[in-house]
């Protein structure tokens, strides 16, 4: 009879600042950049994850626990995806970081969900005013384009 | 151009109050708020101080990112430090993600935002993407594959 090991296996990553994760190796392979490195064989006990820091791995690793969950049905997962992403956009604009970097197409894919959504039918000067971007454009390049492409001002939703 | 020179200029002299290191000899102070060219030279300066160990490296990072931005030399740049604006993070292709998910009809207002942003949807990659991500087939038709070779096909 064949036996199969209970033991499960762990991974330790650790974080630019230093801080050390002890998780499932089932959870950590989600990341597909963990997952090379496992499979490359080139992280031995430890992962070094240089471009995450600790505050944005314990939200990724709470993503992670509740994806590897099979158990989940898909309506409780759209429901967890969409609280997951009430966060303060700074804190997405992190995330989206770290989820291009660790390569976990579904937490990317739903965070930046979350930005275009705030943009959605949006007037340029609140996007700017919002995000804290400063207008290049001189005031004739900006009449020019908007003059250019009037028709799609109309409508948009009032500052 | 000048604005980052002087954003560069106020960043190095924080982090060396910050830190316990005394500055280079005159480095900071004579060149950097000078023309561009003397701004260069003197990150140059700088950098070359920091190889040999006598500046923190967080320092020898920021001076080096400038000069990346300096030599790109575009509008990109001044995205680096506005430090507040949590779109300056992002890296172009991480911005268009986020474009592609914003309704088609709003792609004009959100290219009236900034000059990178225009740049950004005039760019063929922008529509490739877009593209592939409407019709994902639409990318595997790079090229004719060629005929089929003779005594290949199954009747």
């Amino acid at each position: 009879m064949a036996t199969t090991t209970t033991e499960t296996k762990m991974l330790t990553l650790c974080t630019s600042d230093k801080q050390q994760f002890q998780i499932e190796e089932t959870i950590a392979l989600q990341a597909v950049t963990i997952r090379n490195m496992v499979e490359d064989e080139c992280a031995s006990n430890v992962i070094p994850l240089p471009n995450v820091n600790s505050k944005i791995m314990i939200q990724i690793i709470e993503y992670l626990k509740k994806h590897v969950d099979s158990s989940v049905s898909k309506e409780d997962m759209e429901k967890f995806d969409s609280a997951f992403v009430e966060k303060k956009l700074s804190e997405i604009f992190d995330i989206i970081l770290a989820a291009n970097y660790l390569n976990i197409k579904n937490l990317l894919d739903i965070c930046c969900q979350r930005v275009a959504d705030v943009m959605k039918n949006k007037s340029p000067e609140w996007v700017r005013r919002t995000f804290n971007i400063v207008n290049d454009f001189t005031a004739e390049e900006e009449a020019k384009i908007r003059k250019e492409h009037e028709w799609a001002f109309e409508g948009v939703d009032e500052d | 151009m000048d604005e980052i020179v002087g954003h560069t200029y106020l960043y190095l002299k924080e982090q060396l109050e910050i830190s316990t290191m005394p500055p280079p000899s005159g480095i900071l102070h004579g060149t950097i708020i000078g023309n561009t060219h003397k701004a260069i030279s003197g990150f140059l300066l700088v950098l070359r101080g920091g190889e040999g160990g006598s500046l923190p490296p967080k320092l020898c990072n920021a001076v080096l990112l400038v000069l990346c931005s300096l030599m790109r030399n575009d509008s990109r740049s001044t995205t680096l430090f506005s430090a507040d604006c949590p779109f300056g993070k992002l890296p172009d292709h991480l911005l268009v993600e986020i474009f592609f998910r914003v309704p088609i009809l709003d792609w004009v207002q959100i290219s009236c935002v900034k000059k990178q942003w225009a740049t950004l949807f005039r760019e063929e990659f922008f529509w490739h993407a877009a593209l592939v991500r409407s019709f994902p087939s639409a990318g595997q038709a790079k090229r004719w594959p060629g005929p089929i070779p003779r005594g290949m096909s199954k009747r």
